[in-house]
């Protein structure tokens, strides 16, 4: 399986602390804002793989090393919703306090590229409509703007949200 | 509307013929259209040159095209999806690099003729599209209704992701498990579309961006294409009729 790593700058010792070694590609944003990070490091994705012709299954974005290795490699087993479902790793008990979807962006996920990709795009979303001013009432961080894009994104398009594992 | 990118996407065929009549369906449809032009770098037998794109082009703003080998899929529909997915990276390139988001982006075929209509485009929100109708085509039938896209610059790139609308990396995998035989591209598209919640602005068969639009086969009089709408409908009629007697 060929994982790809994506981190940006809010995570500046990922060399000290993740195996570099396990991955088949890394990409790097220069951004630390969410949104441009994620743009930025989906076109790179989307060039490697359409473009330069490389074989990427997972997607891992890393914003912390607290990545449980063992259950990622067992994804293979989620076939079934494979392309269409990101999952989120995180602490149970951090999630306690605050909705499990907003811990869960704003920690690590691995997907599929297709999901990456739909959420490289996530940061062209009007949030100044009506759908989603609604949409911020759901969010109980509601003035967080990447946050409301991402899970609007999210939930609009269908992606399936799964806590790993 | 400021800024139209328009992906000219698929295979080379009769994009010199098609091509006046696209450039006069879109040419007035926005301040700036911007053109995105990806194709394999082999039409049938005729190999693709850089200067059978570009020359088509003059005085129209190209801003990026790809001639891309020749894939080998199982499907058609994973050859045009490929290809679309290359248009969005430009895309997205351009507008990366220069800071700014398309107002609405086409994604259609380059030999695909287009008759423009009278009427005032709605532009498309996010998740809404406006697309064509297809129609049921048989084999060998010189023109048939084919792709044509109009969305926002986010709802293109969720469509562009299409070519994932499977499994696993063996094409045809999905079909097993689903028990669907895989022969009908246009309801894949359609599927994908709905598994997306991708929303049609489109309320009847007529409410369309163009007054007439029609892939133009090789086998295609292409003197018949100064006729009238109605004449052209009547033509596909006849020939039909001629293939069923």
């Amino acid at each position: 399986m060929n994982i790809a790593l994506i981190v940006d700058q809010s995570f500046s010792d990922y060399r000290e602390t993740l195996p570099l070694e396990k991955f088949y590609q890394v990409f790097v944003s220069e951004h630390k804002n969410k949104s441009l990070a994620l743009m930025q490091t989906g076109l790179m994705l989307d060039q490697s793989i359409f473009i330069d012709g490389h074989n990427i299954d997972y997607v891992l974005y890393a914003t912390n090393p607290l990545i449980k290795w063992d259950e990622f490699l067992k994804l293979t087993t989620y076939q079934g919703s494979f392309y269409n479902t990101i999952w989120y790793t995180g602490d149970m008990e951090d999630m306690s306090q605050v909705s499990e979807l907003t811990n869960c962006i704003h920690g690590n996920f691995y997907c599929a590229p297709k999901v990456f990709s739909f959420l490289s795009s996530s940061y062209k979303i009007n949030l100044n409509v009506e759908p989603i001013e609604n949409f911020k009432l759901k969010c109980s961080n509601g003035d967080d703007v990447d946050f409301i894009r991402h899970r609007y994104m999210i939930e609009r398009s269908n992606i399936k949200g799964c806590h790993f594992p | 509307m400021k800024r139209l990118a328009v992906l000219l996407v698929g295979e080379y065929r009769t994009w010199p013929i098609a091509s006046a009549a696209i450039f006069n369906f879109f040419n007035n449809r926005a301040e700036q259209v911007d053109y995105y032009f990806v194709t394999w770098d082999k039409s049938g037998e005729q190999l693709i040159s850089d200067a059978d794109i570009t020359d088509y082009f003059q005085n129209k703003n190209l801003i990026a095209y790809k001639r891309v080998p020749v894939k080998n899929e199982n499907h058609t529909y994973y050859k045009q999806t490929y290809l679309a997915k290359v248009a969005n990276i430009l895309k997205r390139t351009a507008e990366q690099t220069q800071g700014f988001v398309y107002d609405q982006v086409v994604e259609t075929r380059p030999d695909m003729f287009l008759r423009p209509n009278e009427l005032e485009w709605k532009l498309c929100p996010d998740f809404y599209h406006r697309i064509s109708i297809v129609d049921e085509c048989y084999p060998g039938e010189p023109w048939m209704l084919d792709l044509y896209y109009r969305s926002s610059s986010l709802t293109n790139d969720i469509l562009s992701n299409r070519y994932y609308n499977r499994l696993s990396k063996f094409n045809d995998s999905m079909n097993y498990i689903s028990g669907y035989n895989f022969e009908n591209h246009h309801w894949y598209l359609a599927r994908y579309v709905m598994d997306h919640n991708l929303i049609s602005m489109c309320k009847s068969m007529t409410d369309v961006d163009y007054e007439f639009h029609t892939v133009i086969r090789p086998n295609f009089p292409t003197e018949l294409l100064s006729l009238s709408n109605k004449e052209l409908w009547q033509y596909g009629e006849d020939w039909r009729l001629k293939q069923n007697a």
